[in-house]
């Protein structure tokens, strides 16, 4: 007698039994070690290892701000009418469609109205994966309805700055914007309204040109992009090599263009203990 | 890392000194207006005592 015995049939190797491994790590691109995306996320997206800090989205930059379920989303609905009816490799209209598709948003930007450490405060949050975070009409309105929001409130403003500039798709007006914006928190200054501007990887452009630089303060996270034109154009214009570390928060610190750069971790309770002051 | 306290207390003392001296520019724009005026009307500009003395 056998002690095994082969079962008839084919063996059944669907479904079930596979075990998918993509997407479950990350490679850091700062120190090139290989890390579980769950501990990552744990993390706040900040490297482990290195401290290196990923970019985040829009919605999860205004969960780690915001008091859990204390704030509500608003102008939501405005979208781009492509005034310029604009084509470069595809048409711009087809990029909006896109981005929205994948974002879930109208636009590069949401606003908020919520509590930070139980004070009421009026966020604006920029999202880098629609279209480079650029600035074009619905951007600068949103933008600007979230300062006069802040006026009308008396409540502090933050403005966490993603964006590779103004959204050349819609020429001069996304151009307006810069000056829309900036006469916005002139009346904000008058006021007296605090008004917080947090600069994340990266912001550049025609947003460091306008507010990302007006805030009563400035702050950013560690390694971010901060500039108006590129490195490349830089060095080409000017003729010398650029240093190390240039545009980076911790070097326009270190040069007096930034107030602070704070880890991700501990921007929440930073935020919160400069508005103390402020408010106070 | 700063604290944040301490760094806006001194943000608002860079700020006052900004302040003054605007004030102080405000001041002194009149007086080298008025200098300007002189010399754009042919009038001789005000001896700064330099201890020169014109022969007569």
């Amino acid at each position: 007698m056998a002690w095994f015995k082969r079962e008839s049939g084919e063996l059944d190797n669907s479904g079930a039994k596979t075990v998918r491994t993509e997407g479950l790590w990350v490679k850091c691109e700062s120190c090139r070690q290989i890390i579980w995306k769950k501990d990552l996320e744990e993390n706040l997206n900040v490297c482990p290892k290195c401290g290196k800090h990923f970019r985040i989205d829009a919605r999860t930059r205004l969960a780690l701000l915001l008091d859990e379920n204390q704030y509500e989303t608003m102008d939501g609905n405005l979208s781009s009418t492509d005034p310029l009816k604009f084509v470069d490799l595809k048409r711009y209209s087809q990029r909006l469609r896109q981005a929205q598709h994948d974002t879930g948003l109208k636009d590069a930007v949401i606003n908020a109205q919520g509590k930070l450490l139980g004070r009421p405060v009026v966020v604006s949050v920029m999202e880098y994966a629609f279209i480079g975070g650029s600035m074009g009409a619905v951007v600068g309105e949103m933008i600007t309805r979230g300062v006069e929001r802040a006026l009308e409130s008396k409540s502090p403003l933050i403005i966490v700055s993603a964006s590779g500039g103004a959204r050349m798709m819609e020429g001069v007006v996304s151009l307006m914007q810069l000056a829309k914006i900036s006469a916005a928190l002139a009346r904000l200054d008058e006021a007296k309204v605090p008004y917080i501007s947090v600069m994340t990887d990266p912001t550049t452009g025609g947003v460091t040109a306008s507010f990302a630089m007006l805030g009563d303060l400035n702050i950013a996270e560690p390694g971010a992009l901060i500039g108006f034109a590129g490195p490349r154009v830089i060095e080409q214009t000017i003729r010398q090599k650029l240093p190390a570390g240039f545009q980076r928060s911790e070097f326009l610190l270190e040069h007096g263009m930034l107030d602070a750069v704070v880890p991700r971790q501990e921007l929440k309770p930073y935020i919160a203990r400069a508005l103390e002051f402020m408010v106070a | 890392m700063k604290d944040v306290m301490e760094l806006l207390r001194a943000k608002e003392q860079e700020l006052l000194k900004v302040r003054r001296q605007v004030e102080a520019l405000r001041v002194a724009l009149p007086l080298l207006r008025a200098e300007d005026d002189s010399q754009a009307t042919g009038m001789a500009p005000v001896p700064r005592g330099t201890g020169q003395v014109e022969n007569t």
